[in-house]
C-alpha cells in the first residue's frame, strides 16, 4: 500500500542519521582502542599495547569485577523489592492502582543527578542519618558514605523503577481467569504464584533484570557521589581516561570491552525472554 | 465497467484468491458473498487497491487498474466500521476527498450538503464521528464515499457493525440509495439473506474460488455445486445416478431426461410436502415418520425419517400434523441436479 | 491495561512491603525538599529554623539562570531533532522491509540500554576527528542522536494502536500519499508526539553522562548543579533539586494524562 517513495523517504533519512552519528562513532571508538599516546598527543599506529595493559593491570581487572559485583548485587535487591511492589500494584491494589503505578514512575523522571544527590546528604558524616543517630544517642557512623555500600544503596533507589516496568506489565497481561482456574483447583493463594504468576511473569522479570544489571553497570555519577575511591566503577575509570589522564585510546579499550559486554547482556537476555516467554 | 481478470493472490505460502475472474455491470448492485477466510475482502481490497494481485489484472472501462495507487482509481470505498477520520468533524470527513481533488470551495460546501442529505443526515455537520451513533457513523461513511462521484462504490461489511433492527433498515436504504443514483455498487457481505435482499448479483466465493455468479433466484434455484446449493438456503443433498432417463437416490425413483452418470440431488425442504389427492401427476410419494420438529413461525421444520436410514428436511406450513408416520412427496421438477465433484 | 479489579486482600506483609518500598523510593527525594527549608547550613536534626533563604538565593543566581536556558535550549533542540528523526524511523520500523531493518531497528534504540558514558565519548571523538567545536549545539546533537531511540519507542507503540484504515480511507478518497501522511497520519498520532516529545523534554533537561563529555564553555543545568556539588554541600543546592522535582513531576503527570487520553500503552 505504501509506495516506495514511502518507503525510502521515512527509512533513509533516519538510517543515514543513525550511520553518522552512531554507527560512525562506534567505528571510531573502535579504531581509537589499537592507538596510543606519546608524549600528550595521539599516535595513529595500530596496536595492541592497549589490550594488554588492560589484562594485565590488575587495577583494571578489579575495577571490572566490582562493577559487575555492584551491578549483580543491585540487580537482585532491585527485582527482590520490584516484584511484591509490582506483584501488590497489579493485584490487589483496586481502585489505587493507577494512582500507585504513577507513584512508582514518577521517580523515574524525577533528575537522576537529584536522587543520587539526595543519598549524599542522608548517609553523609555530617548528613541526616548521623544526625538522627546522634539525636537518638548512639555514635555516628562513618562506614556509610563513600563505600560500596553507598554505592549499592544509590543504585538500587535508582533503578527499582526500571526493574518494576516491565514486571508490572507482564503481570498485567497474565489473563485474571487464570488466577482464579487455579484458586479454583485448590491452589493456595503461594502456590498460585509460584505455579502460575510467576512463570508467567518471567519475561518481565529478564528484561527488568537486563535492564538494572546494564544500566547500574554504565552507571559513573553514583560512584562519584557516594562511592568514594573504594566504590569506583568502570565507567569512572573510563571518564578519568578521558579527562585528566588523558589517555584516550585505552579509554576507548575499556569502553569497548563495556559496549561488548553490554550487548552479550542484552543479547543473551533477549534469548532467555524468547526462550521463557509465550510462544 | 468494473473487470476482475484471473486474480491470484497469495499471502505468504497461504492461497487466497484462485484465478477470479468476475465483471461488474453499469448500475449493478453485485454482492461477493462468502463465508470469512473465503477470500471475499481480498477481493474488494484488490479492486480498491490496498492490495496488489499476485497474478491478474483489474480493468476499469477499458483502463487497467491494478497498477494504480489507490488515490488515483475511480471507486470509493464504504469501510467496515466506516474508518471515519476521528480527528475531523462530520463536514470535514465528507470533505476529505472534495479537498484532496483540490475542488472549488463553494463546490465542496455544496456538494457536501447535498451528500448528506442524500444519506438522510442533516444538521450534524460539526459534530465529531464519536458523537454519532451507529447508524448516523454508517451514513457519513456512504456520504464520503458518494460525494466524489466514484464509479463503483465498494461496501466492506458496511452493516455487521449495526444490530438486527437498524440493519434491515439501512439495507432498505442502501437498495433505495444505489436505485437513485444509479451507479454501480460492489457489497461484500458474509450475510445470505442480505445478499439475497439487495443484489442484482450474487457472486459467490469460496476457499478463494468463484463457486458460481447468478441472480439470487437463478442461485437458489439452479445452484451449479454442492456448496452453493447448501450455503444459499437449506437444502437436502442426495446422492445418486442417472441411467437411461432414470433417476435413483436412496429410495427415491423419478424419471429424468440428463446425460447417465453419477449425481448429486439438491432437493429444498420448502418442495417436500404432505401428500393430497390434488398432487400433480408425476409427484414421488414416499412413507416418512416425523423424528424431531423445529418451530419457525409461519413454518415448521420437520426432521423426516425415510425409508433405508434417510433423513430429509422438510419445512411445512404451521400447524403441521402431529408425530408419527406420515405420506410425504416432491415433484421431479423442484429437483436440481448437481454435477459430481471430481474426485 | 486492564480495567481496575476491586481490590481482593492483600496478606498484611505484603501490603507493609510494599509501603516500605515506597518509603525508600520517596524518603530521599522527601528529606531534600524538607532540608530546603532548614535554615541551619549543615543539615543536622531534627531540621530548624524553617527558611526561604536559599530559594531567594536561587532567584538572585545568574550562573544558575544561564544554566536553565542553556538547558531548555538544549532540550527544544533535542526534541526537534528526535521527533524529526523518530517519526520516520517508526514509520520505517512499521512499514518498509529492506535488508538489514532489524539491525537498524537495534541500532537505533541502541543508546536506550547503552551507557551514556559510551554514547557520550564516541560522539566526542566523532566531533574531535571532524573538527566540530564543543558547544550547546554538540550537547543537543547528541541529546537528539541519543533519543531517537526513546521517541522512535513511544511514537511507534502509538503507530501499532492507530486503525490502519484511516489512512486506505484516506488514500480511497483520492488524497496522495504525502497529503494523507499530513491530514491523517499525523494528527492521529498526535498524543504519541506530544507524549514523545514531553519524555524527551524532561530526559534532555535531566541528562549529564553525554552532555559531560560533548559540553564546552556554556553549562546545563544538570552539569552545573553537579559541578557545585563537588564543591561541596550546600541547601542551595537542596533548594535547586526541590525547584527541578517540582517541575519533573509536573511533566510526568502531565505525560500520564497525555497516555491515558490515548489507547497507548505503556512501553518503556
Amino acid at each position: 500500500m505504501y509506495s516506495r517513495w514511502y518507503k525510502t523517504l521515512v527509512t533513509v533519512p533516519p538510517l543515514a542519521w543513525v550511520i553518522l552519528f552512531l554507527v560512525l562513532p562506534y567505528l571510531l571508538l573502535f579504531s581509537y582502542s589499537f592507538f596510543s599516546v606519546r608524549s600528550g598527543t595521539i599516535v595513529h599506529h595500530g596496536t595492541l599495547a592497549n589490550y594488554s595493559t588492560l589484562l594485565h593491570n590488575p587495577m583494571y581487572v578489579s575495577v571490572l569485577l566490582r562493577s559487575l559485583r555492584i551491578a549483580a548485587i543491585v540487580t537482585v535487591l532491585s527485582l527482590l523489592l520490584a516484584f511484591p511492589l509490582a506483584y501488590y500494584v497489579s493485584f490487589h491494589a483496586g481502585r489505587r492502582k493507577d494512582v500507585l503505578y504513577q507513584l512508582v514512575i514518577i521517580p523515574l523522571w524525577v533528575s537522576y543527578l537529584v536522587r543520587a544527590y539526595a543519598w549524599k546528604t542522608i548517609l553523609g558524616g555530617g548528613g541526616v542519618l548521623n544526625a538522627l543517630l546522634q539525636h537518638l544517642g548512639f555514635s555516628p557512623a562513618s562506614f556509610l558514605l563513600y563505600s560500596p555500600f553507598a554505592v549499592v544503596l544509590t543504585l538500587t533507589h535508582i533503578y527499582t523503577p526500571f526493574a518494576f516496568l516491565p514486571l508490572y506489565a507482564s503481570l498485567e497481561h497474565i489473563p485474571r481467569s487464570l488466577i482464579e482456574a487455579s484458586t479454583d483447583l485448590g491452589a493456595s493463594s503461594w502456590r498460585t504464584v509460584r505455579t502460575v504468576v510467576l512463570p508467567l511473569a518471567l519475561p518481565g522479570a529478564i528484561a527488568g533484570a537486563t535492564f538494572a544489571f546494564v544500566l547500574s553497570l554504565g552507571d559513573f555519577l553514583a560512584p562519584l557521589l557516594v562511592g568514594g575511591p573504594s566504590g569506583l566503577m568502570i565507567s569512572n575509570v573510563v571518564v578519568s581516561l578521558f579527562g585528566a589522564a588523558y589517555d584516550w585510546p585505552l579509554g576507548a579499550a575499556v569502553s569497548l570491552c563495556m559496549l561488548l559486554l553490554v550487548l552479550a547482556i542484552v543479547f543473551a537476555a533477549g534469548r532467555l525472554e524468547k526462550r521463557y516467554g509465550l510462544s | 465497467m468494473l473487470e476482475v481478470r484471473a486474480v491470484s493472490k497469495s499471502f505468504g505460502a497461504t492461497p487466497v484468491l484462485r484465478s477470479v475472474s468476475l465483471s461488474v455491470a453499469r448500475g449493478e448492485f453485485l454482492t461477493i458473498l462468502g463465508e470469512s477466510g473465503s477470500g471475499k475482502t481480498t477481493l474488494l481490497r484488490i479492486a480498491a487497491g490496498f492490495e496488489r494481485p499476485g497474478e491478474g489484472e483489474v480493468w476499469m472501462d477499458g483502463t487497467r487498474i491494478d497498477t494504480l495507487p489507490p488515490n488515483r482509481r475511480p471507486l470509493n470505498t464504504v469501510f467496515q466500521h466506516y474508518a471515519l477520520f476521528p480527528h475531523l468533524s462530520v463536514f470535514e470527513n465528507v470533505a476529505y476527498g472534495l479537498r484532496a481533488s483540490r475542488a472549488p470551495r463553494a463546490d465542496i460546501a455544496l456538494r457536501v450538503e447535498q451528500a448528506l442529505e442524500q444519506v438522510h443526515l442533516t444538521g450534524l455537520d460539526t459534530r465529531k464521528p464519536s458523537q454519532l451513533s451507529g447508524g448516523q457513523q454508517q451514513r457519513v461513511a456512504l456520504a464520503r464515499a458518494l460525494v466524489n462521484h466514484p464509479r463503483v462504490l465498494l461496501l466492506d461489511e458496511p452493516l455487521s457493525a449495526l444490530d438486527a433492527t437498524m440493519r434491515r433498515r439501512m439495507q432498505g436504504e442502501l437498495k433505495a440509495l444505489q436505485r437513485e443514483i444509479g451507479i454501480s455498487f460492489v457489497l461484500v457481505t458474509h450475510d445470505q439473506e442480505e445478499a439475497m435482499a439487495l443484489s442484482d448479483r450474487i457472486a459467490l466465493l469460496h476457499a478463494g474460488t468463484l463457486e458460481q455468479i447468478d441472480t439470487p433466484a437463478a442461485l437458489y434455484r439452479h445452484p451449479r455445486t454442492a456448496y452453493a446449493a447448501e450455503f444459499i438456503g437449506r437444502t437436502n443433498l442426495l446422492r445418486g445416478l442417472v441411467r437411461n432417463h432414470t433417476a435413483t437416490a436412496g429410495p427415491f425413483i423419478w424419471p429424468l431426461d440428463s446425460p447417465d452418470g453419477e449425481a448429486l440431488f439438491s432437493l429444498r425442504p420448502e418442495h417436500i410436502r404432505f401428500s393430497s389427492a390434488g398432487a400433480p401427476p408425476g409427484a414421488v410419494r414416499f412413507e416418512a415418520s416425523v423424528a424431531d420438529r423445529l418451530f419457525q413461525g409461519s413454518a415448521v421444520l420437520l426432521t423426516l425419517q425415510c425409508p433405508g436410514g434417510l433423513r430429509l428436511t422438510a419445512r411445512v406450513p404451521d400447524p403441521a400434523p402431529p408425530a408419527g408416520a406420515h405420506s410425504f412427496e416432491f415433484t421431479p421438477d423442484d429437483v436440481v441436479r448437481i454435477p459430481v465433484p471430481a474426485g | 491495561m486492564t480495567a481496575p479489579l476491586p481490590a481482593s486482600r492483600a496478606p498484611r506483609w505484603l501490603t507493609l512491603f510494599a509501603f516500605a518500598v515506597f518509603l525508600f523510593l520517596y524518603a530521599p527525594i522527601l528529606t531534600l525538599i524538607v532540608y530546603s527549608f532548614n535554615g541551619s547550613s549543615v543539615g543536622g536534626f531534627p531540621p530548624a529554623n524553617w527558611t526561604l533563604h536559599w530559594y531567594r538565593l536561587l532567584a538572585s543566581d545568574d550562573a544558575l539562570w544561564s544554566a536553565v536556558l542553556n538547558s531548555l535550549a538544549v532540550a527544544s533542540a533535542a526534541v526537534v531533532l528526535s521527533l524529526a528523526l523518530g517519526l520516520p524511523a517508526a514509520l520505517a520500523f512499521d512499514r518498509a522491509s529492506f535488508p538489514g531493518k532489524a539491525l537498524f531497528r537495534r541500532l537505533v534504540l541502541l543508546p536506550l540500554i547503552l551507557p551514556g558514558v559510551i554514547t557520550g565519548l564516541s560522539l566526542l571523538m566523532l566531533f574531535a576527528t571532524s573538527g566540530l567545536k564543543l558547544s550547546l549545539f554538540t550537547v543537543g546533537l547528541g541529546h537528539g542522536t541519543a533519543l531517537i531511540s526513546v521517541a522512535a519507542t513511544e511514537i511507534y507503540a502509538g503507530l501499532q494502536k492507530m486503525d490502519r484504515r484511516l489512512e486506505e480511507a484516506s488514500l480511497d478518497l483520492g488524497a496522495t500519499q504525502w497529503r494523507t501522511f499530513w491530514r491523517v497520519t499525523v494528527p492521529s498520532l498526535a498524543l504519541p508526539l506530544l507524549a514523545a516529545a514531553l519524555l524527551v523534554f524532561t530526559l534532555s533537561m535531566d541528562e549529564i553522562a553525554v552532555s559531560f563529555f560533548l559540553v564546552g564553555r556554556d553549562n546545563t543545568l544538570p552539569l552545573e548543579i553537579w559541578s557545585r556539588l563537588r564543591r561541596g554541600i550546600t541547601p542551595e543546592i537542596n533548594a535547586i533539586s526541590t525547584v527541578v522535582f517540582a517541575f519533573s513531576l509536573a511533566a510526568v503527570l502531565l505525560w500520564y494524562r497525555i497516555r491515558r487520553l490515548g489507547p497507548a500503552e505503556s512501553s518503556l
